[in-house]
């Protein structure tokens, strides 16, 4: 017997674009904007190639329109105050809510994900992801009451972008109160156009706060020559392209933003429910997960379930149904428009002696259509676990801990899964992953706030595109990619030469695994014996008041005593934190979170420069005490204090990697300390900073500015809590709960 | 209908290393429901066949001949004429698959389906239904009489406590002899899944049935409300896998 079409999916879809003829506009200032004399750009169908609408092929005049429109808007928008932008947008979810269906539809003949889940989950997901930061603007966001808006904030997709991505990045910098300018390619043209028609119903947003422009790829470049443009959010851009599409640098250019996305690896071990794991793996594998759409999964499986599990998934893969994807029972619809069949992987794979099982299910005639795929028998140095595609690679290894040594090499892995019923054993192996979300027994639809935007994570959002206080606004007319040159000054031992910093980055890597994982008491006491030592050595004279301006370069006669105390008081200040800090536990639909803060890893400080940033000194005892390495390239005037520090540091019981200075001269060496891949970079030189290029590979680089308060100040409110959040990363473990 | 199980010895390996996580599967069971669904003419069709694999039944303290005759009556009509010419659907046969009573009510069962002249199977529990707390010899009684009487299918219920307190090798013996002593009828095995704590005593519970050769697969919760039927679903999803496994394993197998 057979279970039959299901009739109407895409109806609604249909509907909506018959009304605009079938041929859209830009979506600017709340109005559509169909140019005179532009040419054209075709949207087709991601299932069949059917033409489905014509967009203008944007210039930049259409974007400047936007960002002029956006600009106008965003002085209003920001001035409303969180409580009425909340309200503005929790409507926007109500009016999204209501017209799901065709939000859905329109996603799923565009982007090719299954409807199922473009109505389901993906829908669920996005406005959870867009209802949290409005419930934060509500109340005010705790530690960001001070932070104002960017201003105008551009959002680029560029890849496979589902309802969720979008909603997620629009709905965090919308109630900071930034206005949005969504810059898409025609294959992703459809959603954000869709959205912005109906945030324009029932008073949802105001005009100009979001608008869509239409374009080839090439159209972002124009995004360079306006320095209105105060953030730039990239959304599913491939690693490989995100050199070629940053500009400007950390410390003049518009605040950037790259979603990485990658592969899932799922880790089941002897004790775990096979069947149920298999049925999630399968079901992932089918519909990717919404944020992370170009992944894939690598299955390591304990050797004594590796044939099981092996034949379970099989038998699965073969039931999947891969076809029309508006058709509701669908499991895995066709690859996304901007995606490459992984057939040279598969053939790769073959030649390697891999085994390929592509389950005998029958394709819909043309279309970019590709049978699910299982690749056994592969090595770590496979071509298939270097790169991500969608397919399943499966990998026996012996233990939980080859398990977590195995993870720890793959690249690009975005979140990973544990399937074992004994729980002191999942718990602890999802401990070691080094990875900032970790299902355990479950593998959802992955969002980055570990199942149900999650309130820390949603915090974070906004935070990216919120300005701190201490930040002050960049002066608009201050053209982004100017790089002033500086005749370096000569520095007694030379500047730091690369293989030394080489070498530094290298220790530090190998303590500061040891040195993070310390309970928080061993390193206070570390931190407390290390003030006490120095408070000893110097005498406290009072503070002394310096009026000049902190631009100079390494003048540091207004009292090394005052620095001493300042030292001081950090140290133990930070010895208190670290040890009272803890994780908070979050319910979520479905269970509860853990969400935990974790060492970033080996942080390079970028200190010399030709205006190093005065007090830089100070932001060492939360980095470590917060258990992460350090590699410092100081400047001539700093060397001499930070030595001192470390050598206190050192007595007290600081491993010696953990904490590395490095003489710099006056040049920057931000570039340097960021070819050696560094967990985090923080860039406290000034003036002449590395560019986005050169650091771009580093996943956290910081500017630090003005978070430490001028000379003689206190820090600014906020600051401490802002210095926690920069020297760790976040790190979720999700655990499901009983079913109803 | 499907062959005969004819069982294995019990092999308790099978069983050792069974883990399921409960959460997983209940998520799983709520995807399915969600997403496979059935529309317009194939939904009628789906509901058809369902009706066809019903045990109609009545277990009540006071059935009589007279609720049972009508009870067959309507195991021979379950669907109203008229909506089954609607469907073009009358002339093709449509009964339930059984009528399902106590052994008491099994003579006045089978004497009603032959007046009316169908061949519907009567089914009887049997084996101290509801709570299985009866002597294996009272239960062994109890399968044969309801044979004499007419019935050919009989529906046994486990002992739940033997499950509970793992007795494995009790469970094998014990369902091995109510499947000798039900001779040539057709034998299912209740599982009771409400009252057996854990998917995973759920999954044990039915693999050794399987191995002890039971033929046709039913499971149910006697004793709980219709909201805890939800519940089912779930339990379904464990079954599969392991249908399939016992399949590969015995080389024969109940339907599903």
């Amino acid at each position: 017997m057979e279970e039959g079409p299901s009739p109407g999916g895409a109806a609604p879809a249909e509907e909506w674009l018959e009304t605009h003829g079938r041929a859209l506009g830009h979506f600017v200032a709340g109005t559509w904007l169909k140019p005179p004399g532009r040419g054209t750009l075709q949207c087709r169908e991601a299932a069949t190639g059917r033409l489905l609408a014509t967009v203008p092929r944007g210039e930049e005049t259409d974007l400047a329109a936007a960002v002029e429109a956006a600009a106008t808007a965003a002085t209003r928008w920001g001035g409303l105050g969180g409580p009425r932008r909340a309200q503005h947008l929790q409507r926007l979810a109500v009016v999204l809510e209501r017209g799901a269906a065709g939000v859905g539809a329109v996603a799923a003949l565009s982007g090719g994900r299954p409807l199922s889940q473009t109505l389901g989950s993906d829908l669920e997901l996005g406005l959870r992801l867009l209802r949290a930061p409005a419930g934060w603007a509500q109340l005010g966001p705790p530690g960001l009451g001070d932070w104002g808006p960017l201003g105008v904030v551009a959002v680029v997709t560029s890849g496979p972008c589902s309802v969720a991505a979008l909603l997620w990045k629009l709905g965090a910098l919308l109630a900071m109160g930034n206005a949005a300018v969504v810059l898409s390619p025609p294959e992703v043209a459809l959603v954000p156009l869709l959205v912005a028609e109906l945030s324009g119903e029932g008073g949802a947003l105001p005009p100009g706060v979001l608008n869509v422009v239409t374009g080839t790829p090439g159209l972002r470049r124009a995004l360079r020559a306006h320095p209105r443009v105060a953030a730039v959010t990239f959304l599913g851009l491939r690693q490989e392209e995100v050199q070629d599409a940053v500009w400007g640098s950390p410390w003049q250019g518009p605040r950037l933003g790259v979603t990485r996305g990658g592969r899932v690896v799922v880790i089941v071990l002897e004790s775990a429910d096979l069947d149920s794991a298999a049925a999630a793996i399968v079901g992932s594998v089918g519909t990717p997960p919404a944020l992370f759409p170009w992944g894939g999964c690598v299955v390591l499986a304990q050797e004594g379930v590796a044939t099981p599990l092996e034949r379970r998934l099989r038998d699965r893969l073969g039931g999947l149904r891969v076809g029309d994807p508006l058709n509701p029972g669908t499991d895995v619809g066709p690859l996304p428009p901007t995606a490459a069949p992984p057939e040279g992987l598969a053939q790769a794979a073959r030649e390697e002696g891999a085994e390929v099982f592509q389950p005998p299910v029958t394709l819909p005639p043309g279309g970019p259509f590709y049978p699910p795929t299982l690749l056994t028998g592969v090595a770590p140095a496979s071509r298939c676990l270097r790169e991500p595609a969608p397919v399943l690679v499966l990998l026996p290894v012996r233990s939980p801990g080859e398990a977590v040594t195995v993870t720890s090499g793959l690249p690009h892995v975005a979140a990973g899964a544990v399937w074992a019923q004994d729980v002191t054993l999942a718990l602890d192996t999802a401990d070691r992953l080094p990875l900032g979300l970790v299902w355990v027994n479950a593998l959802d639809p992955l969002d980055p706030t570990g199942g149900g935007a999650g309130a820390g994570a949603s915090l974070e959002a906004l935070r990216e595109f919120g300005r701190p206080p201490w930040d002050p606004p960049r002066d608009v007319g201050n053209r982004p990619g100017t790089l002033l040159e500086l005749s370096p000054e000569p520095v007694p031992g030379g500047p730091a030469a690369a293989p030394d910093i080489a070498a530094a980055v290298e220790a530090a890597r190998r303590v500061a695994l040891g040195w993070g994982r310390l309970s928080g008491a061993a390193r206070a006491r570390v931190l407390r014996e290390a003030a006490a030592a120095l408070g000893g050595a110097g005498t406290a004279g009072p503070p002394q008041k310096d009026g000049g301006d902190d631009d100079d370069g390494g003048d540091d006669d207004d009292g090394g005593d005052d620095e001493d105390g300042r030292l001081r008081g950090a140290l133990l200040r930070w010895a208190a934190h670290v040890e009272l800090m803890g994780g908070a536990v979050q319910e979520v639909p479905g269970g509860r979170a853990l969400v935990m803060r974790r060492p970033l890893g080996v942080v390079g400080v970028a200190w010399s420069g030709p205006r190093p940033l005065r007090r830089a000194l100070e932001l060492l005892p939360p980095a470590l005490a917060l258990g992460n390495g350090l590699v410092v390239v100081a400047p001539p005037s700093g060397v001499g204090p930070a030595l001192r520090l470390r050598q206190v540091l050192v007595a007290a019981g600081l491993p010696g990697g953990a904490l590395t200075v490095l003489p710099g001269g006056a040049e920057n060496h931000g570039a340097t300390l960021a070819r050696h891949r560094p967990d985090g970079l923080w860039l406290c030189g000034g003036g002449t900073d590395p560019d986005w290029a050169s650091v771009g590979s580093v996943a956290h680089v910081w500017v630090p500015g003005g978070i430490l308060g001028g000379p003689g100040q206190e820090p600014p409110p906020g600051a401490e809590q802002e210095l926690e959040l920069r020297c760790t990363r976040p790190r979720c473990l999700c655990l499901p709960a009983g079913g109803p | 209908m499907a062959g005969r199980n004819p069982g294995t010895e019990l092999e308790l390996g099978w069983i050792s290393k069974v883990h399921v996580n409960r959460p997983a599967v209940v998520r799983h069971a709520e995807q399915i429901k969600k997403w496979r669904t059935v529309k317009g003419n194939w939904q009628a069709a789906w509901l058809l066949k369902a009706v066809t694999c019903i045990d109609l039944t009545t277990l009540s303290g006071d059935d009589t001949p007279s609720n049972v005759h009508r009870l067959c009556f309507k195991a021979k009509h379950p669907i109203r004429e008229d909506l089954l010419k609607a469907l073009d659907m009358h002339d093709k046969g449509i009964t339930v698959g059984a009528v399902c009573v106590y052994p008491a009510r099994v003579t006045d069962a089978v004497n009603a389906l032959k007046a009316a002249g169908c061949n519907i199977p009567v089914a009887s529990v049997a084996a101290g239904f509801p709570s299985g707390q009866t002597p294996l010899e009272t239960k062994l009684a109890e399968i044969k009489l309801a044979v004499e009487y007419g019935a050919r299918e009989i529906d046994i219920v486990i002992s739940r406590s033997l499950v509970l307190t793992g007795q494995w090798e009790g469970l094998y013996k014990e369902i091995r002899q109510c499947r000798e002593a039900c001779g040539e009828a057709h034998m299912k095995t209740i599982l009771a899944t409400g009252e057996l704590g854990s998917l995973a005593n759920v999954y044990k519970a039915s693999m050794i049935a399987m191995m002890a050769g039971k033929h046709l697969y039913s499971e149910s919760q006697p004793l709980q409300d219709s909201a805890e039927a939800i519940r089912y679903t779930p339990v379904s999803e464990a079954e599969p896998s392991e249908t399939r496994r016992s399949q590969q394993c015995t080389g024969g197998g109940g339907q599903l």
